[in-house]
């Protein structure tokens, strides 16, 4: 099956042009397929710099790739008609980071959900529209009559990225994109909104992209993760497998820099190998090669490739070398 | 601290951002103030240095350092205190740093402010002990703030702090900004001059890891009250307020998948609270006389007290 959408051997360079200082390496050779038959939360994770934003403006769209292709059911967003692009627009969805600067502040919050159900002719009448907005707002555990009429400023952070989720529900998409949902939201309503995006895949079928930096709760959401660093996959797979045996050093450096909420005490005195500096500059080996407490010579030579050292799991580190490396996708 | 009501004056009526606060902070302790946005933790932290700006108002309470009541000093004598007693590395801090000025001017001007004179060449020395102390190169001195990456900035800043030597440091969320790795290191020289100073500090944030792992003693805020304070080894182990035991159960954990829940219901307006306990709206547990009767706090167990009518 053509996948609904896919990122195949992505590169994004920024910069580098006749006046420009120097050009930034903001995501290399990255590939994902997204299929709608097989509805999954995938969650791609990273520090910043590590070009998770950047993932997420190319799957939308809203850049080109420099290199590679972003295929929406196997048509390259470069060349899409208007139709494809209508039809893109309805399928794929997007929540972003902050739930306060999306709302226009003179406008009740009914506005963001009736205007696509105008734009998208989603109902024949105004009772049909009304019953389909109680059900998206419903479906992310808000309350209809709590939450119409009322103004931006008169709900919380939590309940207006709720309204956001359901606005993309509206459109029966097939993909949402959430690119740090809850980074802005408090803890006790992160659990809520984090729970409505797993149910909305269970029970919908709608495939989710989970960004953030926060490993914990991609840990608790996603079926698999992508760990990003300085715009390379690191580590990619099960989400089982890469946060209960994290393989890569820097999946393990991250993992083991996370304060735990327990009582047992052991974060400021187990040291780390790997040491926090500021990294070097581009450099043609692994981009973690000069923090990296097992680094080789080779690993400051060539890029690792991917290589595959579980059924569900892939690896970009020479420690992993006796595993297959995948094919890297010619550019 | 006892009785720390602070105001802010709104043309609806005056809010309690803070009300009736009480703690003790040992020599050389750490304690810990967490709670969401809105609680009045960040109030709280800068009512000590008394820099609550208008309309905001300290209205009632008592801040004592050692034998010395900080709400009797005059303006003058408050100043001398802070940075030389207590020392605050605000919220944000890393992006306060004069962006024109290199590190040693900066590291000088406090201590200059604070009418310490020292001469050029013993000046310098100073900076560059005080950058040691928080793991950061001499070359450092001379720099600016674009030059330093967010976690030197943020060191920077600690070894502004540090500077005069003061017994207590209070730093507001000093990671919040920072990647996790980083924040490890921040918080390792954090850790690190305050074992050295023998200072106190006072962690304010929101990051319940954090906490549990920085901190001797954790007290927890909801809607501008303290509703509970205890060992943090106990908190985590359990919790006495059913507000402490939601917040820590929203956590999401490496240990189990779709174990957290989130607490049902919102933060309530501080210019609206609910009558008795604050809380009793989204506690499960309420009875009649939570809805009546407000809590106050009581010595559960050696150690930790709670404001609860089910305790």
């Amino acid at each position: 099956m053509t996948p609904l959408l896919e990122a195949r051997g992505v590169t994004k360079i920024f910069g580098g042009g006749l006046f420009e200082r120097a050009s930034v390496l903001a995501l290399e050779n990255f590939s994902l397929p997204i299929e709608a038959e097989r509805p999954l939360i995938t969650a791609v994770v990273g520090e910043s710099g590590s070009g998770k934003t950047t993932l997420a403006r190319l799957l939308l769209g809203l850049t080109a790739p420099t290199g590679g292709h972003v295929l929406y059911q196997g048509r390259d967003l470069r060349s899409m008609s208007r139709a494809d692009w209508r039809a893109f627009r309805r399928d794929v969805q997007v929540i972003f980071q902050d739930p306060y600067e999306v709302y226009n502040p003179f406008y009740r919050v009914d506005h963001v959900l009736t205007t696509p159900v105008a734009k998208f002719h989603l109902a024949p009448s105004r009772a049909g529209e009304r019953a389909l907005i109680e059900d998206v707002l419903r479906a992310v555990g808000l309350r209809p009559e709590e939450t119409l009429g009322r103004f931006p400023h008169q709900l919380s952070g939590g309940q207006r990225q709720r309204v956001m989720v359901a606005r993309a529900l509206l459109l029966k998409p097939r993909l949402i994109l959430a690119d740090e949902p809850v980074s802005m939201v408090d803890a006790s309503l992160r659990a809520t909104i984090l729970g409505s995006l797993r149910s909305i895949n269970a029970e919908r079928g709608i495939s989710i992209v989970y960004i953030t930096h926060d490993l914990a709760t991609a840990y608790q959401i996603s079926d698999r993760i992508i760990v990003l660093y300085r715009g390379a996959v690191a580590e990619a797979g099960d989400v089982e497998l890469v946060v209960k045996q994290p393989r890569h050093p820097y999946t393990q450096l991250l993992l083991s820099s996370i304060p735990r909420a327990s009582a047992e005490r052991t974060w400021l005195t187990d040291r780390i190998g790997a040491s926090a500096g500021r990294p070097d500059g581009e450099s043609a080996g692994c981009r973690f090669a000069a923090r990296c407490p097992s680094a080789m010579s080779r690993c400051r030579e060539v890029r690792p490739p991917l290589f595959q050292t579980d059924r569900h799991r892939v690896v970009a580190c020479y420690l992993h070398a006796d595993a297959p490396a995948q094919p890297i996708e010619a550019p | 601290m006892r009785d720390l009501v602070v105001h802010y004056d709104t043309p609806l009526g005056a809010v309690k951002a803070t009300d009736a606060v009480s703690f003790s902070l040992g020599a050389g302790e750490r304690l810990g103030i967490a709670g969401e946005s809105g609680s009045g933790k960040t109030t709280m932290a800068l009512a000590i240095l008394r820099l609550i700006r208008p309309p905001g108002r300290i209205a009632a309470g008592e801040i004592w350092l050692q034998d010395v009541d900080l709400m009797s000093l005059s303006p003058e004598a408050m100043r001398q205190v802070r940075l030389a007693r207590i020392a605050l590395i605000p919220q944000g801090s890393m992006n306060s740093l004069n962006p024109v000025t290199r590190i040693k001017e900066q590291i000088l001007d406090a201590l200059r402010d604070h009418d310490v004179r020292i001469s050029r060449r013993q000046g310098q020395e100073r900076v560059r002990e005080l950058l040691e102390s928080v793991g950061l190169r001499p070359e450092v001195a001379d720099m600016f703030p674009h030059e330093l990456s967010g976690g030197m900035k943020q060191r920077a800043c600690i070894a502004i702090a540090i500077s005069l030597r003061p017994r207590v440091i209070i730093a507001d969320e000093p990671t919040s900004a920072l990647d996790v790795v980083v924040q490890k290191q921040v918080m390792e020289t954090l850790a690190k001059v305050q074992q050295d100073l023998g200072a106190a500090v006072i962690l304010i944030g929101h990051d319940m890891g954090l906490m549990a792992q920085f901190v001797d003693r954790l007290g927890v805020m909801y809607a501008g009250k303290l509703v509970e304070i205890s060992p943090v080894r106990d908190i985590f182990i359990g919790p006495l307020h059913p507000y402490t035991r939601m917040l820590i159960a929203s956590l999401p954990s490496f240990e189990a998948k779709g174990t957290f829940h989130g607490i049902p219901g919102l933060l309530p307006l501080l210019r609206d609270l609910p009558p008795g306990c604050a809380f009793h709206p989204r506690c499960p547990h309420a009875f009649d006389r939570c809805q009546r009767d407000e809590p106050r706090p009581r010595e559960i167990q050696p150690g930790s007290w709670a404001s609860c009518h089910l305790l």
